[in-house]
């Protein structure tokens, strides 16, 4: 069997034993395996937008909490059925996630990530004095059933489906135009590159995940207001995560949320009142000693291969070419293949 | 509706908007200096005042006296930050110093919700106001305002009028170039970073004085900043100033004249307004924004 032989049985092996783990597993378990396939999901959404571009949103949250209010307000006060909330709330997020990349995307760099921090905000805000739809602060109760079950495998489909999408980026030429994006913005435009194009439609696309996943969430917790879904902290964990596993990869952001969501269970939910201290202290390390995150590591011991993969064949052969000056050479090769 | 209270509420707007424009300044001298980002700025106005009320609780430290205190508690503390930790990404993609501050401004958090709880802090200090016109001058935000400006007076003068000053404007303008003109380049990102520390921990000590604060208040305040010098221009010192004044009247004014919620969300406003339509800035360095 070749190797994409083995990549395939492999995912089709994991994703057989996710299916069946409800059967077996205890509630408290399911609830846990539950939160990490939201972690991943979210870390995949981000990662297509800032990982393969270097667009810096931090202001994420904005469409999870869009997509959690969609469902609020279509389940509780109209009584629609779930499942189409949910799908409502992915297409509202990405549809509104038109205008705004096409506003928003044309601000760089350390322009772009505030600005995303500011919608996000204003998001909040709005969700606070909207109270003719949103009832402000008083938030909505979704739901008082017990979903576990159905959220479960709905956000398992979801994570296949976002994985699915970023391995066809990972090795497409759409993906490769990104990239060449977040290395020289100016060069992938001289190179005939749409790149206001590219940028736009991996930020639609990674904006109606977290609006699918937000309207999950809001049915498996069931109660919503705007300082719970709204939380930066959401943005944080999504950079946190795919920064952890290595932005812009395939595998970085399953590595990534995995291990948040075993770090936090076995760590940070004892200390609540280190909680955050420690949080930032992790982005720190890994900003300063592994920057290009776990993924690259595991590469650098030959752990995982790349040679499959179309645009990193490409990237590194071209990077082989243009980097001979006394700048750091391996690192910014490890970006560029990253 | 209510035009005889305009000059009022114009001073009290400017009143404000003094205190945006330390904490903005000291934002934008860092980003100016090293075309870095500190996304902790906030959490440091945050230690400041924290720090200022402990004093106060604690030893009955005059706020005025605490000012100075932690102006040099904030420059100490600002060079030890950029020797440690931002000198290391300062050449790194602006990606790494945007998430490496971003990292700090979550441990300041976290550190502050240790010490000092989640609980709303203030200082009592100076209350009544002069009277002059018709018009109130309250006295503490009138010495704030005079303490901000002094030590955004004292900057100005340090980049304008001294040798340093000067070493400091030449690691801004081109760091490469003044390394080769005998600068010592990290030697100034050192002294940039304590200056804008000293002026974010300094606004602090005076904002637990007019209104109170908590361990998560940084990131309004960082917002507010972001707003001011993407409105003056990054980079700018007088843009922050001029930033400063006008949000902090956009507030006041909006407030008053249409709802406490749009005064609250004029920051977020001003940002969005200024990225979409002129995202260099007022004033800002001719620097490559958008597509």
């Amino acid at each position: 069997m070749n190797r994409r032989g083995v990549n395939v049985t492999a995912g089709v092996a994991v994703v057989g034993v996710m299916v069946a783990a409800p059967l077996v597993l205890s509630g408290y378990q399911i609830v846990f395996v539950l939160l990490t396939l939201l972690y991943i999901g979210m870390a995949y959404s981000w990662n297509l937008i800032s990982g393969y571009t270097g667009y810096l949103s931090f202001g994420h949250v904005a469409f999870f909490g869009i997509g959690a209010y969609t469902v609020g307000v279509l389940v509780a006060t109209h009584g629609w059925p779930w499942p189409v909330a949910v799908l409502t709330g992915g297409v509202l997020a990405a549809a509104l996630a038109v205008p705004l990349g096409w506003i928003m995307l044309r601000l760089r760099g350390p322009y772009f990530a505030i600005g995303m921090l500011a919608v996000a905000e204003g998001t909040r805000l709005l969700a606070s004095v909207w109270r003719g739809v949103t009832r402000g602060g008083l938030g909505i109760f979704v739901t008082t059933t017990y979903n576990v079950v159905p959220v479960y495998y709905s956000l398992l489909g979801l994570v296949v489906v976002v994985m699915t999408l970023t391995y066809w980026v990972d090795n497409s030429r759409f993906g490769l135009r990104l990239l060449s994006i977040r290395e020289d913005e100016d060069a992938a435009e001289v190179l005939g590159i749409d790149t206001t194009r590219r940028k736009l439609t991996a930020f639609v696309m990674s904006a109606a995940f977290p609006g699918m996943i937000g309207g999950l969430y809001a049915w498996y917790i069931g109660y919503i207001d705007p300082g719970s879904v709204f939380a930066l902290s959401f943005s944080l964990n999504m950079v946190l995560m795919t920064l952890l596993g290595g932005a812009g990869t395939f595998l970085g952001p399953l590595i990534g949320g995995a291990s948040f969501a075993v770090v936090l269970e076995s760590l940070w939910a004892r200390f609540p009142a280190y909680h955050l201290m420690v949080t930032g202290v992790a982005i720190m390390a890994i900003v300063l000693f592994i920057p290009n995150g776990i993924v690259a590591v595991l590469r650098r011991f030959g752990l995982i291969s790349r040679r499959r993969q179309f645009a990193s064949r490409v990237v590194r052969r071209s990077q082989r070419r243009t980097d001979e000056g006394p700048a750091p050479t391996t690192e910014k090769s490890d970006v560029a293949a990253g | 509706m209510g035009v005889e209270q305009l000059p009022q509420i114009l001073i009290n707007g400017l009143l404000l908007g003094g205190l945006y424009a330390l904490i903005a300044a000291g934002l934008s001298l860092v980003f100016g200096v090293m075309r870095v980002i500190n996304f902790a700025h906030g959490e440091f106005v945050m230690l400041g005042g924290m720090v200022t009320y402990w004093l106060f609780v604690l030893y009955d430290v005059n706020p005025l006296v605490s000012f100075f205190v932690v102006l040099v508690g904030g420059l100490l503390l600002g060079a030890l930050v950029q020797a440690l930790l931002i000198r290391r990404v300062v050449d790194a993609p602006p990606m790494m110093s945007l998430l490496l501050t971003f990292g700090m401004s979550f441990f300041l958090i976290g550190l502050g919700l240790f010490l000092w709880e989640n609980i709303s802090r203030s200082v009592p200090a100076y209350g009544g106001s002069w009277r002059a016109l018709g018009v109130a001058f309250p006295r503490m935000r009138m010495i704030a305002f005079g303490m901000s400006a002094l030590v955004i007076g004292a900057v100005f003068a340090f980049l304008r009028r001294t040798r340093l000053g000067k070493a400091v404007r030449a690691t801004a303008q081109h760091a490469e170039v003044a390394m080769t003109c005998g600068i010592d380049v990290a030697r100034m990102r050192v002294i940039a970073f304590a200056m804008g520390i000293g002026m974010a921990t300094s606004a602090g000590a005076l904002l637990v004085t007019i209104s109170a604060i908590d361990p998560q208040v940084g990131g309004l305040y960082i917002l507010k900043a972001f707003a001011i010098v993407i409105l003056g221009g990054l980079g700018s010192l007088a843009g922050a100033l001029v930033g400063g004044l006008i949000l902090g009247l956009a507030e006041v004014l909006g407030t008053f004249y249409v709802s406490s919620a749009v005064g609250q969300a004029s920051a977020y406003l001003v940002l969005l307004i200024v990225l979409i339509l002129r995202p260099g800035g007022l004033m800002g360095t001719a620097e490559k924004v958008r597509a």
